[in-house]
């Protein structure tokens, strides 16, 4: 059986998120916000709710390895994170929890009792900035991904297997992704091969398609190849989507098309779930 | 030229939607929703939507004549009920004044840090979806040229009225082509009558968007759609364009098997007039 492994402080596993920056990245979502700007808010915080659980009494432990590939821009693909995290494609979880960017005070709207939006001022560390400009480097961006987790995987051969988190809006510019997102998945450690999940967003009204089990499901061309490129939902990630109530059938892939705002915070949130299996 | 009259409170503008509400309206889109809810609810948006642009400190300003045609079975009928029902055609303030019922709507918004919440807002009824009967569009477009010739006899100086049509199926009452020339025959010293259409017919084929010619539709009744249709001014063209649709010489304000967000830009794109008001 594959992914039972235990997440440990000696047998770590590691999540990567493999972010778009392209030009049109800059839409603006419903919220009024641009795609770029909602999508690093909420790598932001998922990266804080990956240091919070990593939380114990004695400090931050070290489950994780966590990176950030970026593509697009000037150069084809690079480290999303800056300065001195931007040296290393992969931090342990206690170094990204001692070096945000910096801190941000944020007013965050609450639903109270009634139901009624109330503010409140919190504090949001930074570590991934929002980018739009360029093309869509895609094949770049995954390839640099194959080139991390394959010395992790080497690294790390009994360890629970990487998760990739690729995120993105539109066609790629610099070819076909999907021989280097079979290279991606088929690198593996004895739990079982790297995780593929794409997200797929879309800025306007149509309506998402999430964790789809057939590609015929798919009207697009490059929807379809996003589809073929992701991998199987896990046992711990199919729990994880059912509990949010979404209904995941038989060879469910973990895979959104057209999110909105919403799908996008819950396929995060689904798509680092290996972090519960840690709270243990 | 044509399309240029200033929209204002002395010659304001007519907007006509013409909706069919027949049995195959019910059919459950790729959303899970089916055509009627999904257009009805467009529908109130855009009517909210109308009324707001028109909203000013001193109220809402009636720079439009708003109305809503509906047709099933052997119904063509307003499509407003209450006190709207009686008449096809209202100035916008009165339709700002008579919705059917004002729902508590919900919806995920962005928390301002990565989340979301969930947001109660009013959402304002006048149109209610319903599919049942057969598809008299003929008999529809003989009360739209009723409708707008009357209206434009006694506006003859205003930007002429707009027709959004959005249907389904075939025409069960005979064929609608020279009923829809009739309508664009209609004018104001300001040009005539723009008749759009929207066609949602899943099984006939995908996505056309804006079409300068009929050879891409594979269907009789989009190829008789699509010659009903006018083609799109200079303002509302270049509007399209803006939002990212090809636009070329000829392109008709036809859309066939538009997404969701295709028919929500026709329903604004058909009605950009508003802008011109808002100035």
């Amino acid at each position: 059986m594959s992914y039972q492994a235990e997440i440990s402080r000696a047998s770590p596993t590691a999540i990567l998120m493999v972010m778009d920056q392209s030009t049109s990245m800059n839409h603006r979502l419903n919220s009024g916000q641009s795609k770029a700007a909602f999508l690093a808010d909420v790598l932001n915080k998922t990266l804080y709710t990956i240091i919070t659980n990593c939380s114990k009494a004695d400090g931050v432990r070290d489950y994780f390895h966590v990176g950030v590939v970026a593509y697009g821009g000037e150069k084809d693909a690079g480290n999303g994170f800056q300065g001195a995290l931007g040296e290393e494609p992969l931090h342990v979880i206690s170094r990204l929890a001692e070096a945000p960017l910096r801190v941000e005070t944020r007013t965050k709207k609450v639903a109270g009792p009634g139901g009624d939006l109330t503010e409140q001022s919190v504090r949001f560390p930074i570590w991934f900035e929002p980018r739009s400009r360029g093309k869509t480097s895609m094949c770049a961006g995954l390839n640099q991904a194959v080139e991390i987790l394959d010395q992790w995987c080497t690294a790390h051969p009994s360890a629970f297997p990487p998760t990739v988190l690729h995120v993105t809006d539109g066609h790629p510019s610099d070819g076909d992704p999907e021989p280097t997102a079979d290279r991606l998945k088929s690198l593996a450690t004895s739990d079982g091969g790297c995780l593929l999940f794409n997200l797929h967003v879309d800025a306007g009204e149509g309506e998402p398609l999430i964790f789809p089990n057939d590609e015929r499901a798919i009207k697009d061309r490059f929807g379809k190849a996003l589809f073929r490129m992701s991998s199987l939902l896990p046992p711990h990630a199919l729990e994880a989507a059912a509990r949010k109530g979404y209904d995941v059938r038989p060879g469910a892939r973990g895979f959104v098309f057209n999110a909105g705002i919403e799908t996008i915070a819950d396929f995060f949130d689904i798509g680092t779930r290996p972090a519960i299996a840690a709270d243990r | 030229m044509a399309y240029q009259a200033e929209i204002s409170r002395e010659n304001p503008t007519c907007i006509l939607f013409v909706i069919d509400q027949s049995g195959s309206m019910d059919e459950i889109m790729d959303s899970g929703r089916s055509k009627a809810s999904f257009v009805a609810d467009v529908l109130n948006k855009t009517l909210y939507t109308l009324i707001t642009s028109c909203s000013k400190s001193d109220g809402v300003r009636n720079y439009f004549d708003v109305g809503v045609i509906s047709y099933a079975g052997s119904q063509v009928a307003s499509g407003f009920g209450g006190a709207l029902s009686g008449e096809i055609v209202h100035p916008i303030h009165a339709i700002s004044e008579n919705t059917l019922r004002v729902e508590e709507r919900k919806k995920k918004v962005d928390d301002g840090a990565g989340g979301i919440v969930e947001l109660k807002t009013k959402f304002p009824v006048w149109f209610d979806p319903k599919s049942e009967g057969g598809t008299p569009m003929r008999a529809a477009l003989g009360k739209t040229i009723e409708t707008v010739s009357n209206w434009c006899e006694q506006h003859s100086a205003s930007y002429p009225p707009t027709i959004l049509h959005v249907t389904d199926g075939q025409s069960t009452d005979g064929a609608p082509e020279e009923m829809a020339d009739g309508l664009r025959q209609i004018s104001t010293r300001d040009g005539q009558a723009l008749l759009f259409n929207l066609h949602l017919n899943t099984a006939a084929g995908l996505e056309i968007v804006f079409p300068t010619a009929e050879t891409a539709l594979l269907d009789d009744y989009s190829r008789i759609l699509f010659r009903m249709s006018s083609p799109l001014p200079a303002h509302l063209a270049k509007f399209a364009g803006d939002k990212g649709y090809t636009i070329a010489e000829g392109s008709r304000g036809f859309i066939f098997n538009g997404d969701p967000q295709c028919v929500v830009d026709f329903f604004e794109i058909g009605t950009r007039p508003r802008l011109v008001a808002d100035r």
